[in-house]
């Protein structure tokens, strides 16, 4: 299968736009920013809670651009241009904050994958669609970092494992392991919430009727 | 309440009848399609299809091509809706849960770029020529305070101190550079300590000719702090919040504790002292990123790390005149012995300097001493120890290691 064949269907809208940047149309890289704005804020939330650090870092990324416009590539996968040169951004500018905090993360990386075997055989299904966004959020937020970028590139914008590799350059297979990893984490996670929060709440509405 | 009854139920139902009816086909599909393709939808269960690339795009995206397959997919295989039904809605409301913005958050950002998109244009058609001389006033400023300080320093050191002063950037000016939130800012130019106070009432004491940087109020995560110079920082404790320095080649991690930080720009070495608490101390690379290989040390009172910055050697020692801790009435009333086991005076003296001692018990447990440790620097305590037992001593990665014979 072909990337360009399956484009989703407003990617060719962007890419258009793209190309009208590049010629010195302010107006269509605003587009571009309005629709690909949410994405891309949404993602930097895996790596900084700082809203008011991701805004401006965004909004740096897109001056940057229009500054530079004569310097960009002609017709890239937009999306993935654009998330790529985030993260780059986003690393360079929170590396002096983030570098020491992340030993945790590493070693919660190292936990999941030395019991990676045993839990192969459970898995997440129906269970999930009885939560509610808001337990699903707090059971993501409690991935390691890592966990969370794979979790928010596969399932927020459905790219493919080789794109998400390379945008956070690593191996496919990686990529591949690193999912399974995080939702069987997520489901154990849920089961962790739903009992707190769940359960009370669906006995609750049993007994009443 | 009973539509949400409803709901809940309806979806308990799915969830049961998903379940035999995936384990039934599954068994048959593999038995039937010993090597599957990637195409091979129709072994699929839940798991794969949330797994699955070419699903999730067409779930996430919708995307011409992918509709057309799906939908003529699930005609064909109509026996699979379930799964596929359930696999979808999974993978939305993990998409919608990872939403963190309004569409009022969203239209104000998108206002606010078109706007600072339109100033940038204004800039660039009106006043180019103007843009570039400023730009450049910083760092003409920058250049005139450096060539000023080095003419200075030429005349008053002599010429092998001065090659070692380069034009390129010293590490803290990078980093507090590359720091997008506004930095405070405080030097000591005069001939003082000056005393300076941390947004989270941590203390610190600058020694001159040095500065430091700090976010005001501190990040999220931790609060950082980027020295020029020495200084003996005394911190407030916040276990949640790691207290980091960065001077030079060296990141120093703490979470509540007092220590000083020797990191003038031109000198051969780093140092980080400790006074109490621990201590982490990392090396950093050039890129500021923290070397795996060299892995952190930890500090305990009375130890310090050199960084060797010619051999970039991190090297473990003790402070040359190490410290009590307690107040020095209390210690030299505790520090009077008749004929004690000579491992009693070991474990006394480590609970006034804090400084592990390394000896054989076992070798050691009959030897005894009758002495009145008082006021003498730790060193001259334990020379006299050492000659009372016939033992030598020696520092090693910040530890005192006795090297003693038998006694009777």
């Amino acid at each position: 299968m072909k990337m360009n064949e399956n484009i989703p269907r407003d990617e060719a809208l962007v890419s258009e736009l793209w190309l009208r940047f590049k010629g010195g149309d302010g107006e269509a890289l605003d587009q571009i920013f309005a629709l690909r704005y949410r994405e891309l804020f949404n993602y930097a939330t895996r790596f900084t809670k700082d809203k008011e650090f991701i805004r401006d870092c965004v909004q740096d990324l897109f001056l940057e651009m229009w500054s530079h416009r004569e310097g960009l590539v002609d017709s890239p996968y937009v999306t993935v241009y654009l998330i790529k040169a985030l993260r780059n951004n986003l690393f360079r500018k929170l590396k002096l904050e983030k570098r020491l905090g992340e030993s945790t993360d590493l070693n919660d990386e190292l936990y999941f994958l030395s019991d990676g075997q045993s839990i192969e055989s459970e898995w997440i299904d129906a269970e999930l669609l009885q939560e509610n966004e808001q337990t699903i959020r707090d059971a993501i937020s409690q991935l390691p970092k890592r966990q969370q970028e794979v979790i928010f590139l596969k399932y927020y914008k459905g790219l493919s494992n080789e794109e998400i590799a390379s945008i956070m350059n690593i191996e496919k297979q990686t990529v591949a392991n690193f999912l399974h990893r995080s939702l069987t984490s997520l489901k154990r996670n849920l089961v962790m919430l739903a009992e707190f929060l769940i359960l009370p709440f669906i006995n609750l509405l049993f007994l009443k009727i | 309440m009973t539509y949400l009854f409803v709901l809940i139920f309806f979806e308990i139902f799915l969830k049961q009848g998903v379940l035999s009816v995936q384990l039934v086909l599954y068994h048959i599909t593999k038995a039937n399609n010993p090597n599957l393709s990637m195409q091979n939808y129709k072994s699929y269960n839940t798991k794969d299809f949330i797994l699955d690339d070419a699903f999730c795009r067409w779930v996430l995206q919708k995307s011409e091509t992918d509709n057309q397959f799906w939908n003529q997919w699930l005609l064909e295989n109509s026996e699979k809706s379930h799964q596929v039904m359930i696999a979808k809605e999974i993978i939305l409301k993990i998409q919608n849960a990872q939403n963190e913005i309004t569409e009022s958050e969203l239209n104000d950002e998108i206002q606010r770029f078109s706007e600072k998109r339109k100033q940038l244009d204004n800039k660039e058609f009106t006043s180019k020529p103007n843009i570039k001389v400023l730009s450049w006033l910083p760092w003409l400023k920058y250049a005139a305070v450096l060539a000023i300080a080095i003419i200075g320093f030429a005349l008053i050191t002599n010429q092998d101190t001065v090659k070692k002063l380069t034009f390129s950037e010293t590490a803290y000016d990078k980093r507090t550079k590359a720091i997008e939130k506004a930095l405070v800012e405080v030097s000591n130019d005069g001939n003082h300590e000056k005393m300076v106070k941390l947004p989270d009432g941590s203390q610190v004491l600058l020694s001159k000719n040095s500065k430091i940087s700090y976010p005001n109020p501190f990040g999220v995560t931790q609060r950082s702090v980027y020295l020029s110079g020495e200084a003996f920082f005394e911190v407030v404790k916040n276990p949640s919040k790691p207290f980091v320095v960065y001077a030079n080649e060296l990141a120093t991690r703490v979470l509540g504790t007092s220590f000083t930080i020797s990191s003038y720009d031109k000198a051969d070495e780093v140092k980080v002292i400790v006074k109490t608490g621990k201590v982490a101390v990392f090396p950093l690379g050039l890129e500021d990123e923290v070397l795996d290989k060299k892995p952190e040390m930890m500090l305990t009172p009375n130890q310090k790390v050199v960084f060797n910055r010619i051999d970039n050697q991190m090297k473990r020692s003790l402070v040359e005149i190490p410290e009590p801790l307690k107040n020095s009435a209390d210690f030299s009333k505790s520090l009077v012995f008749e004929n004690s086991p000579v491992t009693k005076v070991f474990e006394k003296l480590f609970e006034v300097y804090n400084i592990p001692i390394v000896y054989d018990n076992a070798l050691m447990e009959n030897c005894r001493i009758t002495a009145e440790l008082g006021n003498q620097p730790l060193f001259e305590k334990l020379d006299l120890i050492c000659r009372a037992i016939d033992a030598k001593y020696e520092v090693i990665d910040g530890q005192i290691v006795i090297h003693a014979k038998k006694c009777n």
